[in-house]
């Protein structure tokens, strides 16, 4: 790794820590599946719980917005509804779920992000959009993440780093 | 300048990605940067005269017809070549 991707892996460790992510997650809607991503933050002090429901009903608001690109959900609510620590959780779903988005269900890859503040962590997630690019272009349904075989392993797949992939 | 605002609902997430995509797209273009610059916003602020093309995804294009500027919209944040499509030619228009 070159000294940058050194330390864009290292930022994203940070915020999207092994205990954030999540494999073989059953979600019976989409509501199930970003609880699911929610309470990982929940659990590691990322976010007060009522950010859980904030992601949920900016959802309800203003519809499936967060499937962002085919069978990927990035929810996520404003600081003020309850976020402690800018964090990323990943929760790779058992089977895929329809969040209502025509162009982009069903989803397979939940990835909530929560920030304290919308600039304090755009570096961040310019690296992770960059691999997130990378998979969405692949046209396999995100198998590189949804085929991991350990949360190091995914989150060496969202930081760019090629290493742990072969 | 041409000022292109990406929006969502939050003014992080989807709006941020989309304005890396529409800069690269933009750029792919053959468009030079120097004429443009690309700014993100939540649905509460985007509202504003100095904007000259908004880039959102489909859920939000309703509400901002009547904001006076010429809404593009996207489905796939991560896809430059739709965003290319659909954001050069109304650049180009303002060029």
């Amino acid at each position: 790794m070159t000294q940058k991707q050194e330390a864009t892996f290292a930022g994203i460790r940070k915020l999207l820590t092994p205990e954030r992510v999540r494999f073989g997650v059953q979600a019976a809607d989409w509501r199930d599946a970003v609880r699911a991503a929610g309470e990982l933050m929940v659990e590691t002090g990322a976010v007060e719980p009522r950010y859980v429901g904030a992601m949920i009903r900016s959802c309800e608001h203003f519809g499936p917005y967060i499937v962002i690109a085919p069978g990927l959900a990035l929810p996520h609510s404003r600081s003020e509804d309850g976020v402690i620590q800018d964090s990323f959780s990943l929760v790779v779903l058992d089977s895929p779920v329809e969040f209502g988005n025509d162009a982009n269900d069903p989803v397979h890859i939940v990835l909530a992000l929560s920030a304290r503040d919308p600039n304090g962590h755009i570096e961040q997630l310019r690296s992770v959009a960059t691999s997130l690019a990378k998979l969405a272009s692949a046209g396999d349904d995100w198998r590189p993440l949804r085929d991991a075989t350990s949360p190091e392993a995914a989150i060496g797949i969202l930081s760019g780093n090629e290493e742990d992939e072969q | 300048m041409i000022t292109i605002m990406t929006v969502c609902g939050m003014g992080l997430g989807s709006s941020l990605l989309a304005s890396m995509s529409a800069e690269r797209a933009l750029k792919d273009a053959g468009i030079d940067p120097s004429v443009f610059r690309v700014e993100t916003s939540d649905m509460g602020s985007a509202n504003r005269p100095d904007v000259d093309i908004y880039l959102t995804t489909t859920e939000f294009a309703p509400d901002m017809q009547q904001w006076g500027a010429p809404v593009v919209t996207v489905t796939n944040v991560f896809d430059e070549s739709e965003i290319g499509e659909r954001l050069v030619p109304v650049v180009r228009s303002l060029l």
